[in-house]
């Protein structure tokens, strides 16, 4: 049953990528093998057969075949759409994808770019893809599936509903961004642009709508979300330092004064919050002397693990 | 679960322009491959040899010679050629490039790969709506590369930030891995016959030496297991850490977490590092000596 099934979309996309013109359902079901039955069950399997095919990314084009009379329409694909040209790339363009693939795999996304290096092997000329790489990526188990479906998402611009912070959205996906090893989505959740992690999903994620249901704003711009540039303000510390430690905060700013036991260490940092963080990492060996609100915040969190 | 007949078609169909550009290419590779079994292969190889062109005479049919495990393709028909990436996949190597990109110390490859991207991008409407952030490149990664292509051993000046001290490591580097936004270098560290991994941007200085293998190993330091509290505003730390708890579990508003974790400087540091929010509950010597450096440290305030 399945095997029919595999054959006849073999046998309609080959059907549909080798003819010149647009070919009509009647056309189909009389050349293409494995469309049998009554008319209204072939009409069914070739409506099911399509969209499963449009869904693996394969563009069925839809036209009349005659323009002058938009009478009956035909399908037709275009090897342009459905198969790389011959001379897409050059075999150092080959070698740099095949590297490219390479950096993913020992990523969850490997299974993605596995089956993208078997087509990058398969172009005339490729060179062998074993092991051609210096870095790669190790991420933090993720949700492949999700991932999947968001980017799908994002490239045919479907509407996508998952459930979030508690509450159910549909979202018009615009972009995703991988920071730090974690994936976010962008998209406008009520007229609104906002940014979701992936992983923070409470649901999974359905597509509920057609392709193409809405536009992109003109203007986006996936590099102008999520931007780890900081804050632009910057304020300084001065903090004592015992002497031979903390290196990596003297890597980053200026010893002032040196004794015997502290040194006086003058440091730029954009917030609170995470600069404490950061001196805590130091413990016993480094004293905020100002601003002042740093060196309460210090006391403050201090005196929290000091009580036990 | 059965595989579903468009996921066979696609394998199929993608299998020919492989075996076509690949010729006499055994059935056992092919199911490494393509990540399913040598005799689901045999079975895709027989089905598709049924598949063609309307007309269906054996001059409009797929052809492929199949013996003895080993496959070449005689008449592709009109799948000659590897079908397009699809997004998703296009998305996947275009991210790798723009790594390789943002590690690459080598002006004419950078050029290289910003031309193949922007053919890339050129041809899928989704790369440039999906990026990656992929962090500095750190100064020694050209040295930390060559010394991995060419086997060779480098000596380091690396700040270790638990031991908060700096101090020259003999490393046989075996890879360079980014993860959350940074890059390590895994290495064998001659000196203590250990796989240790260290922080690229860590390293001040790097030089590359002539080393004869002998693989030795060694088991790591003391674990233990530890129960840990984190507060919910510190959330993301259940995210980024994953790896090191065994178990995560929401209860009254607070994250218990359990993980194996080698005690010492590092936990107390970190512990310290995002208090309050967290908590060592057990063993209680962990929690005693995390407690003991809070009022060390306090005192500097006193």
């Amino acid at each position: 049953m399945s095997a029919e099934k595999t054959e006849r979309l073999i046998n309609l996309t080959l059907g549909l990528l080798s003819s010149k013109r647009f070919l009509t359902k009647s056309e189909i079901f009389r050349n293409i093998a494995g469309y049998s039955g009554s008319a209204e069950t072939m009409e069914r399997m070739f409506e099911r057969d399509k969209d499963e095919l449009r869904g693996l990314g394969i563009n069925i084009v839809v036209g009349t075949l005659d323009p002058l009379f938009q009478d009956e329409s035909g399908y037709l694909i275009s090897s342009a759409d459905f198969q790389f040209q011959p001379d897409d790339f050059t075999k150092e363009e080959l070698l740099l994808m095949t590297m490219a693939g390479n950096v993913w795999r020992e990523s969850a996304l490997a299974e993605i770019s596995q089956t993208a290096l078997l087509k990058v092997a398969s172009f005339d000329g490729a060179s062998g893809y074993e092991k051609v790489s210096a870095s790669m990526i190790s991420d933090n188990d993720f949700n492949l599936e999700q991932f999947k479906l968001v980017i799908e998402a994002i490239s045919a611009r479907k509407l996508i509903t998952f459930k979030y912070n508690e509450r159910v959205r549909q979202v018009r996906p615009y972009g995703a961004k991988n920071i730090k090893g974690d994936w976010y989505l962008v998209g406008e959740d009520s007229n609104q642009i906002k940014v979701f992690k992936l992983r923070r999903f409470e649901s999974v994620v359905d597509m509920t709508s057609e392709m193409d249901s809405f536009d992109l704003p003109v203007d986006f711009k996936i590099d102008d979300y999520l931007n780890d540039k900081g804050p632009e303000t910057q304020r300084t510390a001065i903090l004592e330092v015992r002497t031979g430690k903390a290196n990596a905060l003297r890597n980053r700013g200026t010893v002032l004064n040196e004794s015997s036991e502290w040194d006086e260490l003058q440091i730029n940092f954009a917030e609170s919050e995470a600069f404490s963080k950061e001196l805590l990492w130091f413990a016993e060996d480094i004293k905020v002397i100002s601003p002042d609100d740093l060196r309460e915040l210090m006391i403050f969190k201090l005196r929290k693990s000091a009580n036990g | 679960m059965a595989e579903s007949a468009i996921s066979r078609a696609a394998r199929a169909m993608d299998l020919i322009p492989y075996v076509l550009e690949n010729a006499g290419v055994k059935t056992g590779d092919l199911a490494s491959k393509f990540g399913v079994t040598e005799k689901q292969i045999v079975k895709d190889l027989e089905l598709i040899f049924m598949c063609g062109l309307p007309g269906y005479t054996p001059y409009e049919l797929i052809d492929i010679a199949f013996a003895d495990g080993i496959v070449s393709v005689i008449d592709p028909q009109v799948l000659d050629r590897p079908r397009k990436f699809s997004e998703t996949e296009a998305v996947i190597i275009n991210l790798g490039l723009i790594l390789l990109q943002s590690a690459s110390g080598n002006t004419e490859t950078t050029e290289k790969l910003t031309s193949l991207i922007s053919k890339l991008t050129g041809l899928f409407n989704s790369l440039k709506l999906v990026a990656i952030d992929v962090g500095a490149r750190p100064a020694m990664f050209d040295q930390i590369s060559d010394a991995i292509n060419l086997g060779k051993g480098i000596r380091i000046k690396y700040l270790a930030l638990s031991k908060d001290q700096v101090s020259i490591r003999n490393l046989l580097p075996s890879r360079i891995v980014n993860r959350n936004g940074f890059f390590y270098v895994q290495a064998q560290d001659i000196d203590l016959h250990s796989e240790r991994v260290f922080r690229c941007d860590l390293i001040s200085e790097c030089e590359i030496f002539e080393y004869e293998t002998t693989s030795q190993k060694q088991s790591p330091e003391g674990i233990s297991v530890i129960n840990f509290e984190i507060e919910t505003v510190s959330k993301l730390l259940t995210e980024r850490y994953k790896q090191i708890f065994s178990s995560i579990t929401l209860k009254d508003g607070v994250y218990r977490a359990t993980g194996s974790i080698s005690s010492g400087e590092w936990l107390h540091r970190w512990v310290l590092s995002n208090s309050p929010t967290v908590r060592v509950i057990e063993p209680q010597e962990i929690a005693d000596q995390v407690l003991y450096r809070a009022r060390e440290a306090m005192k500097n305030y006193l």
